[in-house]
């Protein structure tokens, strides 16, 4: 299951509701608000786009959200499950 | 996973975001992670031209993590969300393994042996028969710097055809002609470090928030910590780089010179003209090239005051003298541009009129200020426009006109100066005619896609399909392999060592961290190997290393204006990038061109600098141009018949031919289909709704699609996305250039909509 740890970065007067809808989604962990208006957070998914999904969810449903930085993304699982295809379609 | 495991590595994930921002979240925690069985390889992001650091973190065989890079000064520890899949592009089930030729209408597999023997073989026919102008090479902006400089030297040196070309002339050729004209040089006299000096930044034809997300955060984060700290957006599209902005001006596409005079217009009649400035390291030219005074560029201004601009551009004269009076005031400003204003008929001039308002505020060359061209590829600036990769070019920014030029890399080429043609050879559109003219006779196409990008798409195709195609991809298929004769297959990122050069004159080194996938080779070892069956033995046995071919080419720009000379692999293995000029070991890099600092201003004799503060160089009294140029419209303006301006451009998901993104299944599902845009007022007189399917005409093609009812183009503009090959955006774009830069007018097309 990849992981990634994201910056949310917010208009400063909306940090503290963008931090209280983050804490409603049951994927994500937040880790405070730091410097003023970023809040950091750990996202979690089945997949990578699910990852990606999540990351567009909060940039785009979430008022006060100016955007979504991932700082670290793991996705071990997911390739030691997939394998490599060597096939040249 | 186990739990214990999982909440290990959500801790890790917590504190390396956190460590990004410089806050401690966990002490300790970041180290455990890098203690994981994870090896971490420092390199750069594959995707567009910031030129982000990123860490490759490997287990056993396999990437298994990516992560920013935290030393690099340009991201800091951040990426933008196409970090989450660089592994799955790595990985695509469309990777290119092995070599094949096509035989009897199919592609078949070959050894190694057999496809570059065939290619040898044909390429010295054509040779032969028709002379070295009917070969031809099409490279790109995301290949490696030696990777262009191998295909350089073979085809301009040996080959002895300067019919070389790269996908940069479809998008920053006009950047290139403006910094030229303009300033002297090519390139930025600044960095990203501006950033966080700047009051007021002009973003113009540019879509920051989804092309460049670092660059917006890192303007984003200043304004937050600086609320005086003002934006302005010219486009004629609604974006998310929106919610930041102070002013948007909506000029009509095609027509914003005038909005940018009109800005110039007010600037000097309200004094916000730095006249002393002017005075010392300004000339103002005509648009045929002849000096004329400050007077009369102010007389010519005449004709843009901002009324007689509203009427041209469609853009309230309020709304210009209140962009115009916001640069002016403010104490720094930084312009940042990209395809909106490079992908012109005259997009040459619209680099001009950009470099104009900070050459008449004096708003240059201090901290905060400087006219920047944002890049849309990674190594557009490092590998083809200093490596010289385009048809009028050698490496370290020369000119295959210049004789001295010709002898100086002809010597470090070991081949007779004879070889190299003194004309410029075809520029791109050109070349593709050449081939449709049966002109050219074989070509060999790197790391790009020109059967989808090209505008006007459809036209090019008859000579691809007539003429010999060699591709060298990491991909299959492609719109292009579907012309290809012989195709090669590339290592991709981390599977070859090598160097990006970003926007900011940054040049960073890449690792090879992975073996490439099946049997593809890198790109310069391909070229190596053709070149030698092609009987270039003497010239091209010496390569061994990716540093043997590195060290020859700065070699090349050892006292050009960027030197990279002090840019060692050693180096460049330690430090995350140099900004050249950097002319030895010991030099730190340049922060600024032009200035106090910059080693050629330095060492310019005192009295030239006398009593001035900037000294552009490239020109021969130091002196930078302000262009009178008339506001000329888009070649194709929209009319009766053809009443809306179709624009073209990205989504986050995607990226150029989507050759890379669309082998990510979960991108490809995620936004599987192009759309058209179009304002809900147009859309509800034309009795269009949202997710019909209509047809969008020009006057060469038509595309059915399914139309997309937003107010992000204003009235009579529509946008598509140019991703795909099935709903291909480029069966409607124009392929008229411009007269410079010779980049085609990708960004106006008249069209017309209907239900279909």
């Amino acid at each position: 299951m990849p992981i990634a740890g994201v910056v949310v970065v917010t208009v400063p007067e909306r940090t503290s509701s963008v931090l209280q809808e983050l804490k409603k989604l049951s994927n994500v962990t937040t880790y405070g608000v730091h410097k003023e208006n970023n809040i950091i957070a750990v996202l979690e998914s089945d997949t990578t786009k699910g990852l990606e999904q999540l990351s567009n969810q909060i940039s785009q449903a979430i008022q006060g959200v100016i955007g979504v930085f991932p700082a670290y993304i793991n996705f071990e699982d997911e390739i030691s499950d997939s394998g490599t295809d060597t096939s040249t379609n | 996973m186990p739990l214990k495991r999982r909440e290990f590595l959500k801790a890790s994930a917590a504190a390396a975001a956190a460590a990004s921002i410089g806050v401690n979240l966990i002490p300790g925690m970041e180290n455990k992670l890098f203690a994981d069985a994870i090896t971490w390889h420092k390199s750069v992001c594959r995707f567009c031209g910031t030129g982000c650091g990123v860490m490759i973190g490997k287990k056993g065989d396999k990437v298994v993590a990516i992560k920013g890079d935290l030393e690099n000064p340009i991201n800091k520890g951040h990426i933008c969300v196409k970090g989450f899949f660089l592994h799955k592009v790595i990985y695509a089930r469309t990777r290119l393994l092995y070599p094949m030729i096509r035989k009897n209408g199919k592609f078949v597999r070959v050894s190694w042996d057999e496809a570059l023997d065939y290619v040898a073989k044909r390429f010295n026919e054509i040779r032969e028969k028709y002379g070295p102008d009917a070969l031809a090479f099409y490279g790109s902006g995301q290949a490696e710097t030696e990777e262009t400089y191998m295909a350089n030297k073979l085809f301009k040196g040996c080959i002895g055809t300067n019919n070389m070309e790269g996908n940069p002339r479809l998008c920053m050729a006009s950047a290139v002609g403006g910094y030229l004209t303009s300033l002297g040089l090519d390139e930025p006299a600044g960095t990203y470090q501006d950033i966080e000096h700047a009051e007021l930044f002009l973003l113009i034809g540019s879509n920051t928030a989804e092309c460049h997300p670092i660059i917006f955060e890192r303007i984003v984060r200043h304004k937050t910590k600086n609320p005086n700290v003002k934006i302005i957006i010219i486009d004629p599209r609604k974006t998310p780089t929106d919610q930041v902005a102070d002013l948007h001006l909506f000029p009509k596409p095609g027509w914003d010179l005038a909005v940018l005079h009109a800005m110039a217009y007010v600037i000097i009649k309200e004094g916000y003209a730095d006249l002393d400035f002017i005075k010392k390291h300004v000339n103002f030219k005509n648009n045929e090239g002849k000096d004329i005074s400050f007077e009369e560029f102010q007389k010519f201004l005449e004709d843009y005051t901002p009324e007689k601009a509203e009427k041209i551009s469609g853009v309230p004269a309020s709304e210009i003298v209140k962009a115009a009076r916001m640069f002016g005031q403010a104490r720094t400003a930084m312009s940042m541009w990209t395809m909106g204003i490079n992908q012109r008929t005259r997009g040459v001039w619209a680099n001009n009129l950009i470099h104009n308002l900070h050459l008449l505020t004096g708003k240059i060359g201090v901290p905060g200020s400087d006219p920047f061209s944002l890049t849309g590829q990674p190594n557009a600036c490092g590998g083809v426009r200093e490596g010289g990769g385009l048809c009028h070019l050698l490496p370290g920014h020369r000119k295959v006109t210049n004789a001295k030029h010709r002898e100086e890399v002809a010597r470090v080429w070991g081949v007779p100066v004879s070889n190299i043609q003194p004309k410029p050879g075809k520029h791109t559109i050109a070349m593709f005619e050449a081939l449709n003219e049966g002109k050219i006779k074989g070509i060999y196409i790197m790391c790009t896609n020109p059967a989808q990008s090209l505008p006007h798409a459809q036209k090019f195709w008859k000579g691809l399909k007539e003429q010999f195609v060699v591709l060298a991809e990491s991909f299959y298929p492609t719109a292009t392999s579907e012309y290809a004769d012989v195709l090669l297959p590339a290592a991709f990122w981390a599977e070859k060592e090598g160097v990006y050069g970003c926007t900011e004159r940054r040049s960073q080194y890449m690792p090879q961290v992975l073996q490439p996938m099946g049997e593809a080779r890198w790109d310069a070892w391909i070229l190596r190997d053709l070149a030698i069956r092609m009987g270039f033995k003497k010239e091209f046995e010496k390569y061994k290393t990716a540093e043997d071919i590195w060290n020859e080419y700065i070699s090349l720009t050892k006292g050009r204006d960027m030197d990279l000379s002090g840019a060692t692999y050693r180096r460049l293995k330690k430090v995350r990038g140099l900004t050249w000029p950097v002319p030895s070991e010991d030099h730190p890099g340049t922060y600024k061109r032009y200035v106090k600092g910059d080693p050629f201003f330095d060492k310019l004799p005192e009295e030239k600098k006398k009593g001035r503060r900037m000294y552009f160089y490239g020109k021969p009294d130091g002196k930078a141009v302000v262009w009178a140029r008339p506001a000329k419209p888009p070649a194709e303006p929209t009319d009766k018949d053809y009443p809306f301006a179709l624009t073209t451009g990205r989504v986050l998901e995607h990226w150029h031919t989507g050759t890379m993104t669309r082998a990510v299944l979960e991108l490809e599902r995620a936004v599987p289909k192009a759309y058209v845009e179009i304002h809900p007022d147009d859309a509800k007189k034309l009795g269009i709704a949202n997710k019909d399917m209509v047809i969008v005409e020009t006057r060469r093609g038509k595309l059915k699609i399914e139309a997309r009812v937003i107010d992000r183009p204003e009235p009579g503009t529509l946008f598509i996305p140019w991703h795909w090959k099935e709903w291909l955006a480029n069966l409607l774009t124009i392929d008229a250039f411009d007269p410079g830069s010779k980049e085609p007018e990708y960004k106006v097309a008249a069209a017309r909509i209907y239900k279909a």
